[in-house]
């Protein structure tokens, strides 16, 4: 049985003489063109924002990350607006009083409204003693109205 | 002249130091530093691209474009793996970027009579042909560990931090690579 740890001999050969290149002669200084232009381009503020540009922005999928941002955006606009329609008051809400006379009469106005919106108060009626069959320890018995 | 020999100077005092303090100079734009890192690895990169490519001009380019990318990426190597192996990882992710690029290029083009395409098919060896088509049966997950395998000796554990993939995958995949590539290879002999 072959093993597949290892290729036979004449495959071993077959990779060992595949030919191997050398460098051309211009290899290095076109490599150090190439680097010596990159350290220029940052150099200076302007370089230094373009490399965290290159290394912090570029590796993140900046596109990903505005789109997903713009997305979500829009859902949570939607929602509230959604939100907004759905709350909307039927009656239209009362003016805000705009000069020195309605000024004026905006807080009686507006006692009034809260009196006439408060619920009656609670009295407590207490029961005819007729009515009690028979006398509580406390002496309290009745309803509230 | 002076310049190019405190250079040679600088370089020689550095030589000897540990891979750390080379990149910690060569973060800080020290150009013997990072002649000495990047001169280490440039002909495993340049065979690498070659080996990938098929090409030596798109190899050296390639290269070339591997070195510039690390030192623009200096700042983020953390050491967590040997650079070397942060280097073939870079190199492979560009070749292989060039290589699609290139193969698109190659099936446009494919119908125009090309005289230096064949006289160069003409003048290869005809194992290295066979090797070469090999390979190329082989999909990019089995083809990737075999050249960094059997062509740059890198280990087990060196493929798995270049590919990114798992050791115990790494091994899978050499043995299913060196299966289809014997069956290629014996199916071509017996042609």
């Amino acid at each position: 049985m072959k093993s597949d740890d290892q290729f036979p001999p004449e495959i071993a050969a077959a990779f060992r003489d595949y030919p191997q290149i050398g460098a051309s002669p211009e290899f290095d200084s076109q490599i150090w063109a190439r680097l010596d232009e990159k350290s220029k381009q940052y150099r200076g503020f302007r370089g230094l924002c373009r490399r965290v540009w290159e290394l912090e922005i570029e590796g993140v999928a900046v596109w990903r990350l505005v789109g997903s941002t713009v997305s979500g955006g829009l859902f949570s606009l939607l929602v509230l607006g959604l939100g907004y329609w759905l709350t909307k008051p039927t009656t239209p809400a009362a003016p805000l009083p705009q000069n020195p006379p309605t000024m004026a009469m905006a807080g009686p106005l507006y006692a009034r409204q809260w009196r006439n919106f408060q619920p009656p108060p609670r009295v407590f009626v207490p029961a005819k003693r007729e009515e009690r069959g028979e006398v509580s320890c406390a002496g309290f018995s009745g309803r509230w109205a | 002249m002076h310049t190019s020999n405190s250079l040679a100077s600088q370089r020689l005092q550095l030589a000897n130091r540990h891979d750390a303090e080379l990149l910690r100079r060569a973060r800080n734009g020290e150009r013997a530093a990072l002649e000495i890192l990047l001169g280490q690895s440039r002909g495993k990169i340049l065979n690498l691209a070659f080996q990938i490519l098929r090409d030596p001009d798109a190899a050296e380019d390639a290269a070339q474009e591997t070195f510039v990318r690390a030192f623009q990426k200096l700042p983020l190597f953390r050491g967590e793996s040997e650079f070397s192996t942060w280097l073939y990882r870079l190199a492979l992710n560009l070749c292989l970027e060039k290589r699609r690029t290139l193969q698109r290029r190659e099936q446009s083009a494919q119908n125009a009579p090309d005289e230096a395409k064949s006289e160069n098919f003409a003048a290869r060896i005809e194992t290295r042909i066979a090797l070469e088509n090999a390979l190329d049966e082989l999909p990019e997950s089995l083809r990737l560990p075999l050249i960094l395998r059997e062509w740059h000796g890198l280990n087990y554990e060196e493929i798995a931090e270049v590919l990114r993939i798992p050791v115990g995958t790494v091994k899978s995949r050499l043995n299913a690579a060196r299966r289809q590539f014997r069956q290629v290879w014996e199916a071509q002999n017996e042609e």
